[in-house]
């Protein structure tokens, strides 16, 4: 089995339980805990990949970048809990479904 | 780095950069920031002006600022065409700024400044950054930024019923139009894998292109073109543009926004003018919204909305123009057109401002006596726009309707010529009523103060002398742009001789004529009228049923249409989390099955 192959593997595995979180859980938190999950199966296929084509100053310089939204986005989210979680005073996302968006 | 290049970025980054900076010079005092936001708008403008010695031919500069992404690079040009644009937008915008200090102050209450102040910031560097360009993928993106900028200004006052939804209408109206430019710009990286402009150029001249891709791009940059310079059949965003600001208003319609679809179409015309159905497109398109936008004109009642209306119709002229090749003529209207609109916006600005804000016509009247230097200005403006000798706008016109003649585009000229005392006819209309016969308000009117009336006069100037640059101007013009534009050096002596001498003179006499007539024989049952529309005038009033058109047929079936997905929508996030993992895997399914890998 080639190197890149298990990177592959734990690609997959990362995005998998990302994904799980997001469909199975309610709280807010652990949302974004998903999410974040995700971020990091992308990260790291931007780094497989630039390292597959000989190109990695530019894998890294997207994937610095990356974690540098990510850590806006983040914020940005956790702001929005914690103004959510004053208003309705729980952490449930089913809660905020009355728009039904 | 040249001092060119300096100064170009200069220009665009000192607005877009600095101007968020207006919310913390907010935190020292709300005149500081006034300062702050003018003096920005004052440098920006001096900077613009500042490029002129640096004018030359093609890509002068490109930057790799995305590293691997050589053909995104951030390429300057200042040849005549980007420099004009950018000195129209960057001095404009400082003169409206300028106005904007006294003009806004009653807002100050209800909304905040500071947003007025870096939007319509961005909003001129915008305009800058998309003039000098000469690559169309960044080109696209600063035409986003106006757009974006056009949205906000334009639903500024968000309390009012009628701000947000024009904002957005204007917002979606022109997105029709930036699909396709977007669209034009990727066939044309496709067709020659490159995205400077100069480049595509070239390589359309050489029929590198096939003329299948070839037209596809060229309707797309039409489209893109028509719907940011409100040409028929999108043009219905622009009337609606009217709940911004009037110092917006006159930054759309003179410096900034509309003024982007005409200078893309005259910068792009050497790539389509192999197609024969391209320029014969725009030539009509042109005509027809001249004469269409110019009848409504007649008929409308608020000020702000008859200077909307002869914006189109003014654009359309420039339209027109480029439609025969005549890529001169529609520069130079271009400029005249911005200075004078402009001015008459500022001036529907001055009156509205001393009136406590009215604008409609019916209840002004007599407004000579107490506005003497907003009046006079906007004589002046009003001279430009209807063509009369000796004004800017005479010149800049008859070069666009004799380069029609020449072109042997008869019909198309016929309804410019008709469209043109349409425009005599509402530009007398709307000085009559607001300026002539008796004072209708009972609130008290005095002339604006210096800081409002300072720039009405350094416009009017501009609007009455600016064709004594013609010569410098087009000498510029002819040695800085590449040969598939054609463009012959001028001077004044000639502008003259050949204005005074073409055939589209006889218009012009024929239009005094009819002014003279009108002030000595219709005035007194023109200010009198009150009547409501008649059979004849009611489908100009109500600008022939387009919008109520689109709003029954196009927008409720779209309405109706995504109502039937409504119940897709449950509001439960891990629904919509497991939709969203499914389709996924269904897309991966795809891609092994069609044997990507």
């Amino acid at each position: 089995m080639n190197l890149w192959q298990l990177y592959i593997a734990a690609i997959v595995i990362l995005l998998g339980i990302g994904i799980y979180c997001l469909i199975s859980r309610r709280n807010l938190i652990q949302l974004i805990i998903g999410v974040e999950v995700i971020a990091k199966a992308v990260s790291l296929s931007f780094i497989l990949a630039g390292n597959l084509q000989g190109n990695e100053q530019i894998a890294q310089a997207i994937v610095v970048t990356i974690i540098l939204i990510e850590a806006v986005s983040t914020a940005v989210a956790l702001s929005l809990i914690v103004a959510a979680y004053r208003h309705t005073g729980s952490l449930d996302i089913n809660i905020l479904k009355r728009l039904r968006g | 780095m040249e001092t060119g290049v300096l100064l170009a970025l200069l220009a665009i980054l000192v607005p877009i950069v600095l101007g968020p900076f207006t919310y913390l010079v907010e935190k020292i005092s709300a005149k500081a920031r006034t300062i702050y936001a003018v003096a920005l708008g004052f440098i920006t403008g001096g900077l613009t002006l500042s490029l002129i010695p640096y004018i030359t031919e093609g890509t002068v500069e490109s930057f790799m600022w995305i590293p691997g992404a050589g053909r995104i690079a951030f390429s300057v040009c200042l040849d005549s065409f980007s420099v004009v644009v950018a000195i129209v937008a960057g001095v404009i915008g400082a003169l409206v700024l300028l106005f904007s200090i006294r003009y806004m102050k009653p807002a100050s209450q209800e909304y905040s400044l500071s947003r007025y102040y870096w939007q319509a910031l961005l909003f001129i560097g915008g305009m800058i950054g998309l003039a000098l360009t000469s690559n169309l993928l960044v080109m696209y993106v600063f035409w986003e930024i106006i757009g974006f900028c056009s949205y906000a200004l334009i639903a500024y006052y968000y309390h009012k019923p009628e701000s947000v939804p024009a904002g957005i209408k204007a917002f979606i109206v022109t997105r029709i139009g930036d699909i396709g430019l977007l669209a034009g710009i990727l066939i044309l990286w496709h067709a020659t894998g490159t995205l400077n402009i100069f480049e595509i150029m070239s390589a359309s001249q050489a029929g590198l292109i096939s003329f299948t891709l070839l037209g596809l791009a060229g309707a797309g940059f039409l489209a893109g073109a028509i719907g940011k310079s409100a040409q028929f059949p999108l043009h219905v965003w622009l009337p609606d543009a009217m709940a911004a600001p009037t110092t917006i208003t006159a930054l759309i319609h003179a410096a900034c926004l509309v003024n982007a679809g005409i200078y893309l179409l005259v910068r792009s015309y050497p790539i389509f003018a192999a197609l024969a159905w391209w320029p014969t497109a725009l030539l009509w398109i042109g005509a027809i919204t001249a004469l269409m936008a110019a009848t409504i004109a007649l008929t409308q009642w608020d000020i702000k909305r008859v200077l909307a209306y002869s914006t189109i119709s003014q654009l359309g002229y420039m339209m027109a123009a480029i439609g025969v090749g005549a890529l001169l003529a529609s520069q130079f209207h271009l400029v005249s057109h911005a200075i004078f609109k402009a001015l008459l916006f500022l001036g529907a600005g001055s009156i509205m401002c001393m009136t406590g804000g009215i604008k409609d016509l019916h209840q002004m009247g007599g407004l000579a006596k107490y506005m003497p230097i907003t009046r006079i200005t906007f004589i002046f403006g009003l001279l430009s726009l209807v063509g009369i000798p000796i004004w800017t706008g005479f010149f800049s016109k008859d070069m666009i309707m004799s380069s029609l003649l020449q072109g042997g585009a008869y019909i198309p000229l016929a309804l410019l010529v008709i469209a043109t005392f349409f425009t005599a006819a509402y530009s007398w209309r709307m000085y009559w009523l607001a300026f002539q016969g008796e004072k209708r308000t009972s609130t008290e009117v005095h002339e604006s103060p210096p800081q409002m009336t300072g720039p009405l006069i350094i416009l009017a100037l501009g609007s009455f002398l600016f064709w004594l640059c013609i010569s410098p101007y087009t000498a510029s013009m002819a040695f800085s742009l590449p040969v598939g534009y054609h463009i012959m050096p001028m001077s004044l002596a000639a502008l003259i001789q050949h204005s005074f001498t073409s055939p589209i003179i006889v218009v012009t006499v024929a239009i005094i004529v009819t002014l003279i007539v009108l002030t000595l024989k219709w005035r007194a049952t023109v200010i009198n009228t009150y009547q409501k529309p008649s059979a004849l005038t009611l489908p100009l009033f109500r600008a022939y049923w387009i919008d109520i058109f689109y709003n029954r047929v196009i927008v409720k079936s779209l309405l109706s249409f995504c109502q039937q997905f409504r119940r897709l929508q449950t509001g439960d996030l891990n629904y919509n989390n497991l939709a969203i993992a499914i389709g996924l895997v269904i897309f991966l399914i795809m891609l092994f099955a069609l044997g990507v890998y």
